[in-house]
């Protein structure tokens, strides 16, 4: 419950939920699904913009290109059959992870689980792999869009929590994934029970040649670091290498040196060392079956 | 803040403070008190109600949210029944566009008479059809049939999950007194027959319904049997 919560908004334009997030940036929040902000009981909540009447929940492919609008449902990802082998289905796979309860599902929106939870979110490293791109509307109104590490980048993500003294960027409109190129995508996670968010996410986008030799490798870990991380290290040993055996199992233990570890009430951040391996080679071994 | 619901056949207005929950809403000014408080956090779905057509937690729903929008409780399925008692004479689901005014679309005459308490929902009342207050919803009774049911706390949320699923596979519509379902159930052609959900699909629409006494097997023996039951009946 959001104890101080004193003024409820649903505008009906992009403009004018704008102009009140600048209003008051630093008490003011968007409210999209919802399932994060409610369940978190911020005090320092005193204004919501709700966004549901925005027009921003659609999902449509362009030019090969899927276009994810920012309060779109997690439910409605799954249960659109054009994207169920989108990407190897590490999409849909990434929203049915995120949690076992229909409910959650059809209120969580994929702008809430990337501003709100991408820390912890599977489905913020499968973006990440997937090279996303978002579009938004600053608080100056302007449009831009930018890569998703990018706007991660942003000072109200990096700096401590949103809403505790932050500016936020604007309002996230759109998530964009470009199809890979790539002929394999792979998803890999691990949590004590079904129904608890994962320990540790990994996913992988990897691109081969007729010779079955790795021409590109994106690999992102969600819930690993303080934030989702690519590891470019391996990226970058990964290239040119046919995924045998060997190649797999020496990348599991390549560019861990630069990432350092979270702890935290969940699993400690030598558990999450020890485990991540495993699930690059998971990510690995799929990978080269497919190739 | 004054908000406007329409709720289980009813036109509502509710005037709250803006932090007012869906759940406090409707257990503390509606007077719906098969929706459960359980742990507020969206884990457990005692607090489960039908939005749109969409099975959501109340708890982590502001009430503001669903101004100007459509809430079933447990306390609505003696409407819910009397809609399938209006749509059971189709073999055919209509269009979404044929939906006009709710579940009301049978323009036969045996139909007139559900089809105008859509259409005036304060005409649908516990005094205009007191019989159908008395009886309990096939997926009710096979809930007692199956012994489903214990302490009963989590019983209202998995009644609503499943009537959920049941329209989205096209067994039942949900009715509607301002606008047409979201959901699209599945459309067969006439003559075709439905199929009542597999038993993994139960699971997978029970998942975010948490019990403490039953174990599971018998809810999902309930819903399946409910299914079955559906079917049958046309
Ligand atoms: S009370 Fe709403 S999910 Fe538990
Ligand atoms: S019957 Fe007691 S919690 Fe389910």
């Amino acid at each position: 419950m959001l104890l101080n919560l004193r003024k409820y908004y649903r505008p009906r334009s992009i403009e004018a939920a704008v102009r009140l997030l600048s209003a008051n940036p630093e008490r003011c929040v968007v409210l999209a699904g919802g399932t994060h902000l409610l369940a978190s009981s911020r005090r320092d909540v005193e204004e919501v913009v709700d966004i549901s009447s925005l027009k921003l929940k659609m999902l449509k492919r362009e030019n090969g290109a899927v276009h994810i609008g920012a309060t779109t449902t997690l439910q409605s990802i799954l249960e659109n059959p054009r994207l169920v082998k989108f990407a190897g289905g590490i999409l849909v796979g990434a929203c049915r992870r995120n949690s076992v309860s229909r409910m959650v599902r059809n209120q969580r929106t994929v702008g809430g689980e990337i501003c709100a939870n991408w820390k912890r979110s599977d489905l913020a490293a499968v973006l990440l792999a997937l090279s996303a791109r978002v579009k938004l509307m600053t608080l100056s109104l302007e449009e831009k869009e930018m890569s998703i590490s990018d706007f991660w980048s942003m000072p109200a993500f990096r700096n401590g929590r949103k809403g505790s003294g932050q500016v936020p960027p604007g309002l996230l409109l759109e998530i964009v994934v470009s199809a890979p190129t790539s002929s394999c995508a792979a998803f890999e996670h691990i949590e004590q029970i079904e129904s608890q968010p994962s320990l540790v996410s990994a996913a992988a986008v990897l691109a081969f040649d007729g010779n079955r030799q790795c021409t590109e490798a994106r690999v992102a870990l969600g819930s690993f670091a303080d934030m989702p991380c690519r590891l470019p290290q391996l990226e970058s040993y990964l290239q040119g290498k046919v995924l045998t055996p060997e190649v797999i199992e020496s990348a599991g233990s390549t560019g861990w040196d630069e990432i350092r570890p979270l702890t935290d009430a969940q699993a400690s951040g030598s558990y999450r060392q020890a485990i991540a391996p495993v699930l690059i080679r998971r990510l690995l071994r799929r990978c080269s079956k497919e190739a | 803040m004054k908000l406007s619901v329409a709720l289980n056949a009813e036109q509502r207005e509710f005037d709250v403070p803006a932090n007012t929950t869906l759940l406090s809403l409707l257990r503390e000014e509606a007077g719906c008190f098969s929706v459960k408080h359980g742990c507020e956090t969206g884990d457990c779905g005692a607090c489960a109600v039908i939005v749109d057509g969409r099975i959501v937690n109340a708890c982590i729903l502001l009430a503001a949210q669903v101004d100007e929008r459509e809430v079933i409780t447990v306390e609505g399925i003696p409407w819910v029944m009397a809609s399938m008692s209006g749509a059971a004479q189709h073999n055919e689901l209509p269009e979404a566009s044929d939906v006009e005014g709710g579940a009301g679309h049978n323009s036969s005459d045996s139909n007139a008479a559900s089809k105008s308490s859509f259409q005036n929902p304060e005409a649908f009342s516990r005094e205009e059809h007191p019989s159908t207050y008395e009886l309990l919803h096939p997926l009710q009774q096979a809930f007692v049939d199956a012994h489903a049911i214990q302490c009963g706390y989590c019983t209202p949320g998995m009644i609503l999950s499943s009537l959920a699923l049941f329209a989205e596979k096209g067994l039942i519509e949900l009715p509607s007194i301002k606008r047409k379902t979201r959901v699209t159930p599945v459309r067969r052609k006439p003559g075709i027959k439905k199929l009542p959900p597999s038993e993994q699909e139960v699971r997978e629409a029970l998942a975010g319904n948490l019990c403490r006494c039953t174990g599971y097997l018998k809810p999902v023996e309930a819903v399946l049997r409910a299914a079955e039951e559906l079917v049958s009946e046309g």
